[in-house]
């Protein structure tokens, strides 16, 4: 079935005096899908975001938020939206939960038990009426994470969200946005230079790069493409190396008593065959998530920040 | 899309929970108490601050009148004369309606502590740069301004919170100064009337009402300085940029002005500062610094100035980015 997407943009430009930060960037996110925005420093990820949340204004192009266009009708366009622009900056000397009523009264029709749903959400019952200058910088990510759902979005946008949590912390992020974008049919947007981050996380990435968008694919597409390198932890590792190179005609190299090998993701399933029959004991295979990481440094050409 | 009071709401919030206010509140309402004591003790030999007088005030009036009469008969300048015959008729008027000076009655005190609205002057500066630059800083600018309201609401709210906030510091020095000032000056002459001579004729006045009123006069001064830091802060997005410059401006203002009065250079009666003492106007303040100023023409010159402040605070606080370094 065909949706329709929860923002748009079309021709989305940023010019800073002669400088394009962000360079006719179309983009389409659909309501229960997570889209990863991901780019090397600089490429103008929080510049895209800040545009699409009113803070920046347009150069050129629109912003359409469930179909209505943010120049012309801000306010009720934005009210769809929930978002955390870099880090979650909140007002230190009010507690958590003040916090939460500050916005709570800056959206409308919102019931006030809702702040304590998605204090609940977010897990910070227990400190929701500390003062926010006593929290961790993880706790202040949930509750930048609890304002932004507060007025029940349907688009969330977070701008390098997992910034300071630890992995528990990224874990349950993770699976957490997930659950909000198949349960509640939630469109996200995140954004982020890691890539192993949004292997896990994302139905779809964008890359960017100095402010173009260079591409826009299924997670599972981007990760079929091309070569990827395979980590074979097999014994005994002579025969293996053997059995590997005949197969594919290719060098294999020994890494700490593994062997790294590239091969297409369709050749996997019949080297494994291959090796089983040889009487070889296969511990496990595995792709070196580097596989990723290393299209990404292709496409973005690796390069250093400008 | 979003309810204006609840805006205002937040503002209140986040000013009254910070403890620079409660500091602030604090230290006014320690600076009433502290000028009634130090009014009252240091002072306790003149007549200021004994209750004789209050007592005894018709024979020292009588006195004064017999005095302003004598006077009057010998006086040649004009001028004089129109003094002598105001105060005359004002101590006549006394004595024929039995309403006693204000000399050492808790009156008098309270008409000295609109002094102090410059020091509300001062915090609500500070209040309102905060306000606005506070949330640049604190970076939470960015989760404000992504809400269903215009930046033009936030601002207005803010505006009135700061607004709200002089308000109340003002009720509050009133109350506090009334309190200790019956506390420490008594209640003669509580329900005195305030007289006033305005062509020949006395009108009494209700005295709270003649103190409140002289509160607004200063605060004409104090809303101008709130307004640029408004200005400044909304403009370059730093609080002490703000408050330092209204600072400085209403110091060195003062100054400039009465340098250009005195070398009479006349279109130094356009300047902002020029125009936000009104007492000249209203009570016997002293004359306007500059030859030509009448009322209408202060007001006038003052809300062209606040209107542009106004206007440039609006402009830019809707037109500019947010960026990441600020
Ligand atoms: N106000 C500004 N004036 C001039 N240049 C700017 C401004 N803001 C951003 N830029 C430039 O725009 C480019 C994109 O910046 P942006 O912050 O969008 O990058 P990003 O993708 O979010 O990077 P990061 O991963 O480091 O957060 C950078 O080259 C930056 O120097
Ligand atoms: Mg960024």
């Amino acid at each position: 079935m065909k949706k329709e997407p929860v923002l748009r943009t079309h021709n989305l430009t940023k010019v800073i005096g002669k400088k394009k930060i962000v360079d006719h960037v179309d983009l389409e996110i659909y309501p229960g899908e997570v889209f990863g925005f991901l780019g090397p420093n600089g490429a103008g990820k929080t510049s895209t975001i800040r545009m699409l949340v009113g803070l920046a204004s347009i150069t050129e192009g629109e912003v359409f938020i469930a179909g209505v266009n943010l120049a012309k009708n801000f306010e009720k366009a934005i009210s769809y939206v929930g978002g955390i622009v870099e880090n979650p900056e909140m007002y230190k000397f009010l507690t958590g939960y003040q916090n939460l009523i500050h916005y709570w009264r800056m959206c409308k029709g919102v019931p006030k038990s809702r702040i304590d749903e998605v204090t609940r959400l977010v897990g910070l019952e227990k400190r929701i009426n500390d003062k926010v200058k006593t929290y961790s910088l993880g706790m202040r990510q949930r509750l930048g994470i609890a304002q932004a759902l507060l007025h029940s979005p349907s688009l969330l946008i977070l701008d390098e969200p997992t910034n300071g949590l630890d992995p528990a912390g990224v874990r349950e992020f993770r699976d957490y946005l997930r659950r909000l974008a198949r349960e509640d049919n939630l469109a996200v947007m995140v954004s982020s230079h890691l890539l192993a981050e949004m292997e896990l996380m994302c139905d779809r990435i964008g890359v960017i790069q100095d402010g173009r968008l260079i591409d826009v694919k299924e997670m599972t597409e981007f990760k079929n493409e091309g070569k990827g390198a395979l980590l074979i932890d097999a014994h005994p590792i002579d025969k293996v190396m053997q059995v590997v190179e005949k197969f594919l005609g290719i060098e294999a190299i020994e890494q700490d008593g593994n062997l790294l090998v590239e091969v297409d993701r369709e050749q996997i399933p019949a080297l494994n065959a291959q090796l089983v029959k040889e009487d070889i004991k296969v511990y496990a295979i595995s792709q070196v998530s580097e596989t990723l990481e290393d299209r990404f440094l292709e496409m973005t050409g690796g390069r250093s920040v400008g | 899309m979003v309810n204006m009071l609840r805006l205002i709401q937040n503002e209140n919030m986040k000013i009254y929970r910070r403890i620079g206010t409660i500091v602030m509140i604090g230290l006014l309402v320690l600076a009433a108490i502290g000028f009634a004591v130090f009014t009252k003790y240091s002072q306790s030999d003149t007549i200021f601050g004994s209750t004789d007088i209050t007592k005894g005030w018709k024979d020292k009036v009588e006195k004064d009148l017999k005095e302003d009469k004598k006077e009057y008969k010998k006086e040649k300048n004009k001028d004089v004369r129109e003094l002598l015959k105001e105060d005359i008729i004002m101590n006549q008027y006394r004595l024929d309606h039995n309403i006693p000076p204000e000399k050492g009655t808790v009156w008098e005190f309270m008409a000295q502590t609109d002094a102090f609205t410059s020091l509300i002057g001062l915090f609500t500066t500070i209040v309102g740069a905060i306000s606005v630059a506070g949330e640049f800083t604190w970076g939470t600018i960015k989760l404000l301004l992504i809400r269903s309201a215009s930046r033009s609401k936030i601002l207005f709210s803010k505006f009135v919170a700061t607004i709200g906030f002089a308000i109340g510091m003002i009720i509050l020095l009133f109350i506090v100064s009334l309190l200790v000032g019956l506390v420490l000056f008594g209640s003669d002459g509580f329900s005195s009337a305030y007289l006033t001579y305005v062509d020949g004729k006395v009108i009494e006045k209700s005295m709270g009402l003649h103190i409140f009123s002289l509160y607004g006069l200063s605060s004409v001064d104090m809303l101008t300085t709130v307004i640029f830091a408004f200005m400044i802060s909304a403009v370059f997005r730093s609080s002490s940029l703000a408050i330092g410059l209204s600072i400085f401006l209403s110091f060195v203002g003062g100054t400039i002005m009465s340098f250009m009065s005195a070398m009479n250079i006349n279109w130094g009666k356009y300047l902002f500062f020029a125009n936000t003492n009104f007492r000249p106007y209203i009570t016997d303040g002293g004359e306007p610094p500059f030859k030509g100023m009448t009322f209408g023409f202060s007001i006038t010159v003052l809300s062209v100035y606040l209107l542009i402040f106004l206007a440039i605070s609006w402009y830019v606080f809707n037109k500019r980015d947010v960026a990441s370094s600020d």
